[in-house]
């Protein structure tokens, strides 16, 4: 019964190899300055990749992440919705303010004051 | 149709955990809208003392024989779920007072200490109450992650950020390979109930022993890892030693006493439906091996150590040898002689690690048994309550740890395990050698010149925390019966007893 997955793997790897393969032997090489450059989605690309940049940065895009995954959670509770309306309605509400109180809480500390 | 059938939720039987969740946010909130840190520190006694006030209602309530659940048999609030968060309760408590009192002059004086304690108090309530691994989990990752922050709370000395890490990393590990147990019992079982799967394994016609085996011996690693049992134990005296002295109590009685709460269910239920069928004598060989290992090693390992802070590190690892025994015996008297021995134990730990924390100086260091030279003399009552508790982690009547002692190796003979019974009680009389120690120390010797005690107003909330411990360990001691006949003749939902 697992056949079928065993071809699909081999022909899987088989199409990726050839991709590559095929391309590295017959593909025109002529290489030329702009085409060595760093692709930046057309725009020229300047300075190094490796700049310093504040901490705060982090600390932000962490808290973004958390947010953003905590609104993710509402999803299944509204395809559900209509089956216990007032327990999962309770369940949001709880869930919410749990949120809130640590949304406060990273206001107090200042970490949303761009310094 | 409708999501959950009629009377399956029961708000009233989560009142703990959610009393502790609601002042766990109330006390964020404070910290940082009031500078007050008494005042903070208050609220989360008030919060505790609210959540103790519902345990001790459904403690009650499992004496009339009449205890109570919801979710359907998912969350307990048993003789055995409430006398164990009362003792994670009181642990909690003993860490605020010890918190409040020694954060400020060791100059960690965040505002999260308050609330984190609670966080990780509401999981440890979760993992005693649960009736199900899916809820085990949440309360022991709900308890973990915040014990993970504290234990790194002194972020600026090497040797806590090395605890952080550490419990954190191996931490991790034990959650993963206590998830792959539960899918592991899953997929042998069908069900993630303790209910369910009791009956299920113990049925005659169940085939996949192995499969359910295998899954047992990894949660026996994950909640083996909390309670430091041989070999999961080496993360213990690192992180133990490398935390702020506060946060070492909170981790050596409630993480343990949640463990231990979550661990003897599972035994009596999951464990104990697997003995009954076939291959049921290769469950209780593993943890009669894992629990002699932890005996020798603890209490050997105590017995090496030069500072006090580590030796009562190991001496945590050793009573969690002793509290093994119960466990083996999980499904007879078992849980009630761990709810004993865990109340003596967080009452006499978090005493010696409170005098600990008057002791050592004001970088959290100084404390060989040099700092306990003629303590008896220059602090008499500190040195009294140190040697009330010392005694009793030793177990030496008329204290609680003796009682303890008693209750879980008669618990273990009565289930058959004669051979670590005596293990037991042989290793204890090694555990007199180190106790004994700092003891002698106190009472019998010359203050060094060398190591001074540091000069300093004594705080009240700490004298507060070691006069509970000491009166506490002494009254269990007297009068065991008092807090033992609660445990014993409480309503215990799920218990199964296999037939030997």
């Amino acid at each position: 019964m697992y056949e079928s997955l065993l071809m699909m793997f081999l022909a899987a790897g088989f199409i990726g190899a050839a991709a590559v393969v095929v391309g590295a032997l017959l593909g025109p090489k002529r290489a030329g300055p702009d085409k060595l450059a760093a692709y930046e989605s057309g725009l020229p690309a300047t300075g190094t990749a490796r700049e310093r940049f504040p901490v705060h940065f982090y600390l932000v895009a962490m808290l973004f992440i958390l947010f953003d995954v905590e609104a993710a959670f509402f999803f299944p509770l509204a395809v559900k919705f209509g089956m216990a309306p007032q327990f999962l309605f309770a369940q949001a509400i709880i869930f919410v303010a749990i949120l809130a109180v640590g949304y406060i809480y990273v206001i107090r500390k200042g970490v949303l004051d761009w310094k | 149709m409708t999501l959950l059938p009629e009377g399956f939720i029961v708000w009233s039987v989560l009142a703990p955990a959610l009393f502790l969740l609601g002042f766990a946010l109330l006390t964020l909130l404070l910290g940082v809208f009031q500078r007050d840190r008494g005042f903070v520190a208050a609220v989360a006694l008030t919060g505790i003392a609210g959540a103790a006030v519902f345990a001790l209602h459904f403690l009650m309530e499992a004496q009339r024989g009449s205890a109570e659940s919801g979710f359907g048999l998912r969350y307990l609030a048993d003789a055995h779920a409430s006398a164990f968060t009362l003792v994670i309760l009181l642990g909690t408590a003993l860490a605020v007072l010890v918190g409040q009192g020694t954060l400020e002059r060791l100059d960690l004086d965040h505002p999260e200490y308050f609330p984190l304690l609670l966080l990780s108090a509401t999981g440890a309530v979760v993992m005693v109450s649960a009736g199900d691994l899916i809820t085990l989990l949440l309360g022991l990752e709900i308890m973990s992650l915040a014990v993970y922050v504290l234990a790194a709370w002194r972020s600026d000395v090497r040797q806590s950020q090395e605890a952080g890490l550490k419990y954190f990393l191996l931490g991790s590990f034990a959650s993963a390979l206590f998830i792959y147990g539960i899918a592991l019992t899953y997929g042998a079982g069908g069900h993630f109930d303790y209910a369910s799967l009791m009956a299920v394994f113990a049925a005659t016609g169940f085939e996949a022993h192995i499969t359910a085996l295998l899954g047992a011996v990894l949660i026996i690693a994950g909640l083996g890892f909390k309670v430091a049992f041989v070999p999961f134990h080496q993360w213990a005296p690192d992180v133990y030693t490398g935390a702020p002295t506060p946060v070492t109590t909170f981790m050596a009685v409630v993480v343990k006493t949640a463990a231990f709460g979550a661990l003897l269910r599972v035994a009596a239920t999951i464990f104990a439906g697997l003995e009954a069928g076939a291959l049921g004598a290769i469950l209780p060989g593993v943890l009669v091996v894992l629990i002699g290992a932890t005996l020798v090693v603890g209490n050997l390992g105590a017995l090496l150590q030069a500072g006090v802070k580590r030796m009562l590190a190991y001496s945590a690892v050793a009573h969690a040898g002793y509290l093994g025994l119960a466990v083996v015996a999980a499904g007879a008297d078992g849980m009630a002689a761990a709810g004993f021995y865990l109340a003596a134990y967080t009452l006499m730990t978090a005493g010696a690690f409170a005098v600990l924390t008057q002791v050592m100086d004001d970088d959290d260091r100084g404390d060989t048994i040099e700092h306990f030279a003629g303590l008896g003399r220059r602090r008499p009552w500190l040195a009294a309550a140190m040697a009330v508790c010392l005694l009793s982690l030793a177990g030496i009547p008329p204290f609680a740890g003796f009682i303890g002692k008693v209750l879980v190796i008669q618990a273990a003979i009565t289930a058959g395990h004669v051979v670590l019974a005596v293990l037991a009680v042989v290793t204890s009389v090694v555990a007199v050698v180190y106790y004994a120690r700092v003891v002698v120390a106190m009472y019998f010797r010359e203050q060094s010149s060398a190591a001074r005690l540091p000069e300093r107003p004594a705080s009240r909330s700490v004298d507060v925390a070691i006069g509970i411990a000491a009166v506490g360990t002494l009254l269990l001691g007297l009068l065991p019966g008092l807090w033992y006949t609660l445990l014993e003749q409480g309503q215990n939902l799920l218990v199964f007893v296999s037939s030997p």
